[in-house]
Order: structure tokens, then sequence, then C-alpha cells
């Protein structure tokens, strides 16, 4: 069995009375290609915030690459990579001071850190803007910025929070093999995602959070064949396991009749 | 395909005064909102504590103004009411946009995905100058010069209310229309900087007003004389024009300048109603990113799908940063004090406002030289000591206000980049090392240049009272620092770029304040006892001791800013990385 790359226990995080993270226990192995899912307001992006430190539990731990995060935080801190939901980019530095800052952050020294800030800006396509200011880039550009500024320190683990949200075609397919390839090399990658089709074809396994508690864990064929059990408790009509996409997993595990039965039913004013 | 078919359901517009009365309990919804958090309702109170030094400072002029139009208006002496409507203009139209510390402009916007009327959509506009407090200064101020005029001539009440109306009236469409035009062009973002750098200029330039008067002086009140005519033609003054026509009953004229106000109000509404009619109609003055490169070469790396050799073949080689020097010169320290360097002079408005007091101390110098002038070339002694001595403690201390004006919100600018620290292995304490580096190398940097230009303007200060300006200057810095990091985590605000209408949290504009009077009242106490008693040189090593000690106690509480940043990590976040 591969060593733990993640593992959270009773993970949970509140916010008034509201509890938005509910004991949430996950495990990533290392070298996993991990989809994080679930619908708007689930908490996908509070656990993550968590996974990143951004955001202090309430309850439970998580541990990364062995070490408890509380306890060891600025360790843990160099071997994990983010790319968060709001970029946290400094736009007021060019691409290339930034990727600078960042590399000098994370404790590289100059020479390295002015090696990988070419390596990464000629890879990510952005050579030719490396002194330009980052708030003149677009949307797309700043994505990839994020996600060279994520990794220029070699991370173990790194933390994608919607990372192909308007990046064009052709960088997403060049972002995908690199993500691989960092899979390939033993690194472990935990993803969010709307794109049902993205996370399909990236990742190997999945977990599914609703209400703040997780509903569904475990690699694709395994959770194909969870739903594929249940429908067949039940009697529904549904595919054959093999054949199940992520959207019908991710359908019959949030609720999809719920989905259906509002939209007939509710708003009759809108006809 | 579907389509709606109930057409009853179609919304129908709603009246204009609902539509305004909505936008007025939005308004108020998100200001009693806001207070639900702990920094907001502390802003609030500090910003009742300014507001009412405001007010009472508004009262004390509006009472003075009413008296002297009183007076004025008993002895018929109109033409000085023209000069206190100037005031008044000047104060109301130019203090707002040259002031930092103002409300922000009212962007309705927002509100144009709804069925909103124009009309109402303009009412809203106007409606927002009313908040502003140098609009209410200059209402009040209006009210009581009517006051003042109808108790001395209650005859000439009509006019008041129609004159002075009409001037309160003018000045508040103006205001709305001078607003409305200079955020047009401030809306892109280098144009924003450089009128921002402008507006200081011009703010720095009032400092050479005195100077002017005192040397050119008669040309100046020749100039204003020849061109007296035009100067009564202008808005500010009319009121006064009219005033003085109805009082001398001159009625006709008095309703010929009354006209004349009534003109330039619609003008300036034209105006102003031009402008939000673009708004209106939907113009979109955001500044649109810029446009990726539409010829794409594949470089060697990415054709071949693979990653960047250096960045996946290993762990990185992390320096532990464990050493002090290591960390300053290697590491985050450094890495941040580069951003703060950069930063700083990408931001036009944050170096002006750097730079401003090197400028101010030519002003000193010169009038100093002036002052001298006048007793026949030679300086009383107590001039000269002043000139030859304080002039270089004074202008540090100058400097140090505003350089230390950013340390209570020193993360003002990092905005989103906070995450970044947040995500990074560093901690805190590195953090604001960093920045006070970075403050403490832009103080001696300027006192090093302050120095220079002192020198320069033949002001070279003794050796002792360099040596204690300088023995001071670490002591005033640390318990500034001390107390600006506690601020800065504790009630952060977030500042956007080549903005001038921001303000830091109210209260710590107050504990500042506070600091800096403390501060200084008991540098100069010392230093007054110091002279007293005829010795410097025991001042110099008191104030050494006493920067020892605050440089002991920074260290100590440095260490604790990086649990407080964690403990304060959720607001911080949500205060600057919204």
């Amino acid at each position: 069995m591969s060593q733990p790359a993640i593992i959270t226990e009773g993970l949970s995080r509140a916010f008034g009375g509201l509890l938005a993270v509910d004991h949430v226990d996950l495990r990533v192995d290392a070298g996993q290609f991990f989809g994080f899912l679930g619908p708007n307001g689930a908490g996908k992006s509070t656990t993550i915030r968590m996974l990143t430190g951004l955001l202090a539990p309430t309850a439970g731990r998580i541990e990364l690459l062995g070490l408890d995060f509380e306890r060891n935080s600025v360790e843990v801190k160099r071997q994990i990579g983010v790319v968060p939901e709001g970029l946290a980019l400094y736009e007021r530095l060019t691409g290339n001071e930034f990727l600078t800052f960042v590399g000098r952050m994370y404790g590289l020294d100059r020479a390295t850190t002015a090696q990988r800030t070419s390596d990464l800006l000629d890879f990510m396509d952005l050579a030719d803007r490396s002194k330009t200011l980052i708030v003149d880039y677009s949307h797309g550009m700043k994505k990839k910025l994020a996600l060279a500024a994520a990794v220029i320190h070699g991370p173990r683990i790194l933390f994608l929070d919607e990372p192909f949200e308007g990046v064009d075609a052709i960088a997403a397919g060049t972002l995908k093999n690199m993500l691989h390839n960092m899979t390939g090399h033993g690194a472990t990658i935990f993803l969010t995602s709307h794109v049902l089709e993205i996370v399909e074809r990236l990742c190997s396994h999945v977990a599914i959070i609703q209400k703040g508690r997780i509903v569904a864990q475990g690699s694709l064929d395994e959770l194909r064949a969870g739903v594929a059990a249940i429908s067949h408790v039940e009697g529904a009509t549904t595919s054959p396991a093999q054949k199940l996409t992520l959207e019908e997993i991710f359908m019959a595990v949030v609720g999809q009749e719920g989905v259906v039965r509002k939209s007939e039913d509710e708003l009759a004013w809108l006809k | 395909m579907a389509e709606i078919t109930n057409s009853s359901a179609v919304a129908k517009p709603s009246p204009l005064a609902l539509q305004v009365w909505l936008v007025v309990g939005l308004r108020w919804k998100t200001f009693r909102n806001g207070l639900r958090s702990k920094s907001e309702t502390m802003h609030l109170l500090g910003t009742v504590v300014i507001g009412l030094a405001f007010t009472f400072m508004t009262l004390g002029v509006g009472t003075a103004i009413g008296v002297g139009s009183f007076e004025l208006a008993s002895s018929n002496q109109f033409q000085f009411l023209i000069a206190i409507l100037w005031g008044i203009f000047l104060f109301w139209q130019f203090i707002p946009v040259l002031a930092s510390q103002v409300n922000p402009g009212f962007d309705g916007r927002n509100l144009l995905r709804f069925p909103l009327r124009f009309s109402a959509f303009f009412l809203m506009n106007v409606a927002y100058g009313f908040v502003d407090p140098f609009a209410l200064a200059g209402m009040f101020w209006h009210l009581t010069m009517g006051i003042g005029v109808t108790l001395a001539r209650p005859d000439l009440l009509p006019w008041v209310v129609f004159a002075l109306g009409g001037s309160a009236l003018m000045n508040l469409i103006f205001n709305r229309m001078l607003f409305a035009w200079v955020e047009r062009f401030l809306a892109k973002r280098r144009t924003r900087e450089i009128l921002g750098a402008l507006f200081i200029l011009v703010a720095i330039s009032f400092q050479f007003i005195a100077p002017a008067v005192q040397r050119w002086g008669g040309s100046i009140q020749q100039a204003v004389k020849t061109t007296e005519v035009l100067w009564l033609l202008l808005p500010p003054g009319e009121a006064g024009v009219a005033l003085g026509q109805a009082a001398s009953n001159d009625t006709l004229g008095a309703w010929e300048t009354v006209g004349l106000l009534a003109v330039y109000v619609t003008v300036f509404a034209g105006l102003f109603a031009f402008r939000v009619h673009a708004q209106y109609t939907g113009e979109d003055l955001g500044e649109s990113a810029a446009h990726a490169p539409v010829t794409r070469k594949l470089p060697k790396a990415r054709a071949a799908g693979s990653v960047p050799a250096t960045v996946t073949t290993g762990q990185a080689p992390v320096s532990e940063s464990a050493s002090f020097a290591s960390r300053l010169f290697n590491g985050p320290v450094g890495a941040i004090y580069a951003k703060e360097v950069h930063y700083l002079l990408r931001n036009s408005i944050l170096v002006l406002n750097a730079f401003t007091p090197l400028i101010l101390i030519v002003v000193f110098s010169m009038n100093m030289s002036m002052s001298s002038g006048r007793h026949g070339g030679r300086p009383p002694t107590s001039l000269n000591f002043v000139t030859s001595n304080l002039l270089y403690p004074v202008s540090v201390a100058y400097i140090f206000l505003l350089v230390m004006n950013f340390c209570p919100n020193n993360l003002a600018y990092d905005g989103r980049g906070v995450e970044r620290l947040f995500m990074s292995p560093v901690k805190f304490r590195d953090v604001m090392l960093a920045k006070n580096l970075f403050h403490s190398s832009v103080i001696i940097f300027e006192a090093l240049l302050a120095l220079g230009v002192v020198a320069a303007l033949g002001h070279w200060p003794p050796v002792r009272i360099l040596l204690v300006t300088w023995a001071a200057l670490p002591f005033a810095a640390c318990v500034h620092f001390i107390v600006g990091n506690w601020l800065s985590l504790q009630y952060p605000r977030k500042f956007e770029f080549g903005m001038r209408r921001q303000r830091p949290s109210g209260l710590s504009v107050l504990i500042s304040l506070g600091l800096f009077f403390a501060m200084n009242g008991m540098l100069a106490m010392s230093a007054i006892l110091s002279l007293w008693f005829g010795n410097l040189w025991v001042l110099a090593a008191v104030y050494a001791g006493l920067s020892l000690a605050a440089i002991t106690v920074y260290r100590a509480t440095l260490e604790s800013t990086s649990s407080q940043a964690l403990r304060q990590r959720d607001s911080l976040l949500e205060q600057l990385a919204r």
C-alpha cells in the first residue's frame, strides 16, 4: 500500500452556527491524482483552505506527508504548492519578479530561482510577457502564472482550485501534461473542478463532498461499483456500472432526482 | 424553444421615489451589516472621534462666518461676503479632492442591472453629495452666513434664500460634476496615477503661497484688482454680489445675478447629467486586461509535453533559513523587502508621499530665510537658532511622520497577495521584519537626503544636534513599529494602487495620532529640558539608551506577531483578499 500524502481526521470548520465542513476523513496516497468534487457551497473551498493553511479548522487534524500540519506548518508548507481560488498574486510585480519573489519565499537560492523562473515562464508561454505587470495579464495568463508559482519549489503535494477555468485549450493540454508528469515523479495532486469531464480524464481517485460531509470516496471504478450496487438495490434502470460517467456518479450521489423534481414543480410563474 | 408566456408576470416600472428609497435602504443595510465585524465597529468608533473634531471645527468656523456676516451686512460691506464665499467654495470643492480621507465616491453602476430610471440614477448621484462631510460643512456655513445677514438686514431674507440657497446648490452640483469628471479620468490606471501625482504636487504647491505672497504680494494684489470684474462674474461670489445689489436697492441687478447663478447651476447640472448618462447607458471604464500574443511559439519543453526539468527532478534545494543573516538577505525577508521596493516605486502616490518632506524642507527654509530678511538681513538670535539648529531635526520629524503613516496598515497594498504569505513557509515575524526594515531604510535614506538639502541651503546642524536627532530615531521608529505591527494585523484595510481616496481604520488613525503626539511631546519635552540645562550630549545619551531599550522590546514583540497573525488570519484574509 502506498504512503499516504494527505490524511484528515474529523476535519471540521464552523462559521458561527453553520458547520461548513463536518468531520471530513480523507486519505490521499502519494502519487495520486485526486479529484475533490461537490455542489456549490458543499465545503470544497473551505476544505482546501484548511489543507493549505489559509483557514484554521475548528476541530480535527490534518497530516500532510506524515507531518501534523498544526505542529509543523512551516515545514509542511515548504513541501506543498497551491493555486488558490483567488490566485494570490502580487499584481504590481511583473511575472518574472513575482516568480522570483515566490522562489525566494520558499528559500530557493538566487541561481536556482532565476533558472526555474526562466524555465517556467518559457514553459507557460509567458516568456515574452515576463516584464509586463501582472495586473495587465489576461485571466488565463494569471492562472498559468499562479500555477508556475505553485510548482517553482518542486512541491510534493499540489493543491489546485479550479486550475483550468479561463485557460485556453492549448494551454490546458500543456498543463495537464505537466501535472501527469509530476504525478509520474511521485507528486500528489489534489484538484477541485466543476468540469467533471476534466476530473474524469485526469483523476484516478475522487471524493465527493455534500453539505460538509464526504458522501463518496475511492477510485472511479470503486465509485461506479458503489453507485451500480445502490441502483440495483433500488431497482432503478441506470447504465451498467462500467459505463457510468463521473457525471452520472456525481448526480446519483448528490441527488439528481431532487434537481429534476424542483425544476418541474417549482417556479411555475416562469412558464 | 421555451418562452415566458405569462406577460402579466413581467415587472412593472416601480415609482421613482420607491427606487430611490430602495437604494437608500441598501446603503443602510450594507453599513449596518458591516458593523457585524469587530474591526468595522472599531473603525466606526475611530471615525466618530475624528468626526467630532471635524464637527467642532465646522461649528467654530460657522459661528465666525455668522458673526462676520452680521457685522459686514450691518456696515454694508457686502463685497467681503464674496471673499468668504470664495473661501467656502475652495474648501468644498478642492479639499475633498486633495485630502486622502474622504468618503469613496458613489458608484451606482452595480445598480444598472435593475430597471432603474435615469431620473432615479441621476438623483441618487446628486443626493450622494450630501453624505460628504465637506459638503455638510459648506452648507452649514452658507446657513450661518444667511442667518448673520438676515439678522442684520431682515429685509434681505428673500434674497438670502435665493442667492445663498442657489450658491449652496451650485456648490453641491459643481462638486458632483467635478468628481464625476475626475473619476472619468481616474478610471484608467496610468491616468489615475499621473493625476494622483499631480494632486499631490498641487497640494505641495500651496506651501509656496506664503513665500510667494511675501515676495510678489504687491504684484498679486494688482493682478487681482485688474481682474476684479472677472472674479465677480465667476460662480462662487455671485451670491455675495446679488446680496450687495439687493442691499443697495438694485433689484434688477440682483435678479440678473441670481439668474446668472441659475445658469451656472443649469450648466453644471447638464455637464453632470452628461457624465451620469454615459454611466447609465453602460459605459465601461474598466481596465481591460492585455491580450495574449496572437502568435504562439511552442517551446521545446511544451512541445514534448514535459515539465521543466529543474522543477520536477527532485525537491527544491530549500535553505533552512534558520539564521537571521540568511533570512535577511537570501530568504523571505529579502524577498518581501524587494517586493516592497517594487511596490513603492510603482505607486506614484506612495512615492510622492514619501518624498514630499524633502520638497517641504526647501519651503521651510524659504519661509525662514524671508522671516530673517524682514529683520534687515540679520535674523534675531532666537530665529537664528531655529534656522541653524532646528531645521534638520524638524525636517527629520516631518519625514518620520509621513513615512510612518504607512506603518499602522502595512499590509494595505498586499491585497490578495496576503494569501501567498499565509501559504508560504514563512512566519509573520519575517513578514513584519521585512516591512519594518523597508520603512526604516526609507527613513534613513530620506534623513540622509534631508541632511544634504539642509546643508545645501546653508543650515548644516551642529554635531550635537545631529547626534541627538539620530539617537532618537531608533527609539521613535521601534515604538511606531511595535504599535504599527499590532494595528496592521488587528485592523487591516485594503488599499488600491494609485487611489487617493482611501483611509485606514478609524481606530488606527486615532491610535497613531495619539502615539505621534505622545512621542513627539516626550521628545520635545526632553529636548527643552536639555536645552534648559545647556547639555545636549546628555540628551543624546538618554535617547541612545531609550533606543536600545526600544530595540530590545521590539525584538521581543516581533516574535508575537506570528501568533497574532494566525489568530487574526480569518479577518486579515476577509479584509485584504476580498
